[in-house]
């Protein structure tokens, strides 16, 4: 029976601090649900639940190399003009992103990186709530990809209209 | 009896540094653990976050009890249940073919593989034993 109660206090201890952790810091998360259905999900989201693939740099460069993906690059505009994954369409993470270009169909299968994974997992989010099937998050950012010998360009994002 | 014992009170002193690193690397980055969690598919949208902020501390809080000898027995029993919940977790997503970060450990999280469900099963005997040795007699 004491161990119970001990056990109890324990959980008891450990979530109220891990509560209050939350409270205080400045980058604590909502604990209400996320809307269902909403459209296109703001900064906040970035917790709602996903699904989405995660996949490696090397299965990346395979994915590239055969040809069978479209890339979407989820950083800033100028660190998109710095350089990028050649070919990569720009898809900022911002609150309102842009329209996924319509010539490439929703069938197609999209590879989303950025340096900082929240990026690369909301925009991947938001595409996958507006109907996309096959959406995969690159584990690495474009750092790693230019440090493999990944193909890349620099400039604006003309293909995005 | 003596090697019973200094095993399983290393077992108990690895368990606990195991799972006050694991909580804190998860407190540090809540947001990371949440979406991790969600990708599991397991619980329900609604649960995610206040999981995501509680657990963490009561692996802390668990990791901690572990150390003291008056509430190790009640830790021990925490983190057998922990262990057991995060190895049906690893399970069923291997078994679903969830391709996603095991969030383990914070941001120095690596894929789900078979070698995080190996590692989970191993940490809940691990677990299971410290809390046979500590059985009242």
């Amino acid at each position: 029976v004491q161990t119970l109660i001990q056990g109890t206090l324990i959980v008891l201890a450990g979530s109220t601090a891990g509560l209050l952790l939350n409270i205080v810091r400045p980058d604590g998360i909502s604990l209400r649900a996320p809307d269902a259905g909403q459209e296109a999900p703001s900064d906040e989201a970035c917790v709602a639940p996903a699904v989405q693939a995660r996949i490696t740099l090397a299965e990346a460069l395979e994915l590239y190399h055969a040809r069978q993906v479209v890339f979407a690059d989820a950083r800033v505009g100028e660190e998109y003009a710095t350089g990028h994954v050649a070919g990569a369409f720009h898809l900022p993470c911002q609150p309102h992103m842009p329209a996924w270009p319509a010539r490439v169909g929703r069938d197609a299968t999209v590879v989303i990186y950025a340096d900082e994974r929240g990026d690369a997992d909301l925009v991947a989010q938001a595409l996958i709530a507006g109907g996309h099937g096959d959406v995969r998050v690159m584990n690495e950012g474009f750092a790693a990809w230019q440090a493999a010998g990944g193909p890349s360009e620099t400039g604006t994002c003309e293909i995005c209209e | 009896v003596t090697v019973v014992t200094a095993l399983s009170v290393t077992l108990r002193l690895g368990l606990a540094a195991l799972f006050i690193y694991a909580g804190v690397a998860k407190l540090l980055d809540t947001q990371s653990f949440a979406v991790d969690l969600a990708n599991y598919q397991l619980l329900p949208a609604a649960l995610v976050p206040l999981v995501a902020v509680t657990l963490p501390g009561i692996e802390t809080a668990s990791g901690a009890c572990l150390l003291i000898s008056r509430t190790a027995r009640a830790a021990s029993f925490l983190a057998f249940l922990m262990c057991l919940a995060f190895t049906v977790a690893v399970g069923q997503a291997l078994a679903r073919g969830i391709n996603l970060d095991c969030g383990c450990f914070g941001t120095t999280s690596a894929p789900v593989t078979t070698s995080t469900l190996v590692r989970d099963l191993g940490l809940l005997g691990a677990a299971g034993m410290v809390l046979l040795a500590l059985r009242p007699r």
